[in-house]
């Protein structure tokens, strides 16, 4: 076989791939599983926490002034920490909403109204200021970007349970931000069918769509012709998995074409629905399509989800840019929640949501009025989770008073995805994958389970 | 290149994994790439073999399998080419086809 050529194909050998029904991986189950799904809402750029979850009445009072003394010998001594700068109150207003009354920002009155099945983690910290090794942080647990995603190890983890598509969809929008990092889907050393599958919400599964000059019957005429070749020369050669199963991927590959346009296909879904993710609405359009297409992937079989939304890099005109990333999002959010719930989905679907870092409490440079904005801050940070058996309605962790670091239970990256794939019945020590002699696991920088974040 | 499981460039790699997945039989049958590298090749061999069908289909399987085809295949291929009203398109799908068969894709 091609092991050592450039273009190496082939299968990881596995026995069992004799059929096309079993490319569809085995799951793996370290313990029960509280989620079947993950649809994980990355919002790269960084959202400042104290514009978003986190309120800081003493921030408000302080605006314009330094950062105290007290608070600023606990701040990391990490480049571009924004510590002599003044301190930038929040442009937005805080209410409290639910049962629960845990506060949220003006910005997201949507999913404000969901907040009972929040899980909201104030206290996220490491220790990268920058956007690209940041996203690698919190989407591999490393800087490198040479690690596998979550999501890829999640697909090895979990198998997948769609016979007709990819186990892991990436969905992109607004990507003139920070580049996307294609290690945030990336299979790292582990296999390839585990890597995430990036969907044009327009165009959908790529190349499913025939070349000009084909039709369903002379395709056919052509797949037929290569499985007789094929079975032919695996006479020849006798039994080889790999050969049978790239025979069987052919015939996988085919009813993908036929029938993943399907699943994306949103046009079927009536009025209500359209308009309960912002369909209807020009800002909302693009990520509100993704986001339905996001629950009809989780009916379909898929079981992990990432959609990345950019642009919440706010260096300068916070208040601007924080409305129209919150305007563009917080709709087709809160629309996914609301629908998952009624379709009884959201028990078995881990939502995520956060980015790669926060946003420092100070202004960053000399900008004054509308036009402040905040530098990167990874020292502290928000993120939250619903669904999956999450006990919403909470709040874990706690930043000082200005927001700038945690100084109650600080997680980092790893610990949420500890937690994630707890969720998934899969646990961090056990899930392995053997690589250059070493048995790999997703926590490689160690990475502990939130355990209060369940109920 | 990802697809086909190719390394990371920021990171050494002692042993290349390999994988079979869906995706890639829909890039070598789908892509425009690979479309157009078929059309190349029909062209390329046509102008080599010129209008003699048997010949078109010898050098065909000689530049992608580099061996000959016997007396079944020429016959099977054959049946596939007639299979279409439009001879041209079906000999760009014929080479189509020998780009994605175990033969060409694996080396042994």
């Amino acid at each position: 076989m091609l092991h050592q050529s450039t273009l190496g194909m082939g299968s990881i050998a596995l026995a069992s791939m004799m059929s096309d029904q079993k490319l569809i991986s085995a799951p793996i189950a370290h313990r029960p599983a509280r989620a079947k799904n993950i649809i994980f809402l990355f919002m790269s750029g960084g959202p400042g926490q104290t514009d978003t979850f986190d309120p800081k009445p003493l921030l408000q009072k302080l605006d314009g002034q330094p950062v105290p003394e007290s608070i600023a010998v606990n701040v990391p001594k990490i480049p571009r920490s924004g510590v002599n700068s003044k301190l930038m109150a929040s442009p937005f207003s805080f209410t409290k909403y639910g049962q629960s009354g845990i506060e949220v920002s003006e910005l997201f009155p949507e999913t404000g109204k969901m907040v009972d099945d929040l899980c909201v983690i104030r206290s996220m910290n490491h220790r990268i200021p920058v956007h690209g090794p940041s996203e690698c942080i919190a989407l591999t647990g490393t800087a490198v970007g040479d690690r596998p995603s979550m999501g890829a190890w999640m697909t090895y983890g979990l198998g997948n349970a769609s016979q007709n598509l990819p186990g892991f969809v990436v969905f992109l929008s607004n990507t003139t931000g920070p580049a996307p990092q294609r290690a945030g889907w990336g299979p790292g050393f582990l296999p390839a069918q585990y890597q995430g599958t990036v969907v044009d919400s327009k165009k959908g599964v790529p190349f499913t769509a025939m070349p000009s000059g084909y039709t369903d019957k002379n395709r056919r005429e052509q797949l037929d012709y290569i499985k007789w070749m094929n079975e032919r020369n695996l006479a020849q050669h006798g039994a080889d998995f790999e050969l049978e199963a790239r025979i069987a991927s052919y015939e996988l590959g085919f009813r993908m074409q036929a029938s993943a346009p399907e699943a994306f296909d949103v046009s079927g879904e009536n009025e209500t629905t359209q308009k309960l993710y912002g369909m209807d609405q020009k800002h909302t359009a693009e990520f509100g399509k993704q986001c339905l297409m996001a629950r009809r992937l989780v009916e379909n079989g898929v079981r992990c989800i990432q959609l990345r939304n950019g642009g919440w890099d706010a260096h300068g005109s916070l208040e601007g840019n924080h409305i129209a990333r919150s305007r563009a999002t917080d709709k087709p959010i809160a629309g996914l929640l609301q629908d998952l719930k009624q379709r009884g989905l959201l028990d078995d679907t881990l939502v995520v949501w956060g980015g790669e870092f926060g946003r420092t409490p100070t202004t960053e440079g000399s900008a004054t009025g509308a036009k402040r904005g905040r530098d990167h801050s990874p020292a502290g940070y928000s993120v939250w989770m619903a669904g999956g058996g999450v006990k919403g309605g909470q709040i874990i962790g706690a930043t000082d008073d200005l927001g700038y670091v945690p100084v109650d239970r600080p997680f980092s990256p790893a610990d949420l995805h500890a937690t994630m794939l707890d969720a998934l019945g899969l646990d961090q020590h056990q899930l392995t994958y053997d690589h250059k002699n070493r048995a790999e696991i997703p926590t490689v920088f160690g990475g502990e389970v939130i355990q209060e974040v369940f109920s | 290149m990802t697809m086909f499981d190719g390394p990371e460039g920021i990171s050494s790699c002692s042993h290349r994994d390999v994988s079979t997945v869906a995706l890639q039989p829909l890039y070598l049958l789908n892509s425009s790439f690979m479309n157009n590298r078929a059309a190349a090749l029909a062209k390329k061999v046509k102008s080599i073999a010129g209008e003699n069908t048997d010949k078109q289909i010898e050098i065909a399987f000689s530049r992608t399998l580099g061996r000959l085809p016997d007396a079944e295949e020429k016959a099977r291929t054959l049946q596939m080419l007639k299979s279409s009203p439009d001879s041209d398109l079906a000999f760009v799908q014929f080479c189509h086809a020998l780009l994605n068969v175990n033969e060409f894709v694996y080396l042994n």
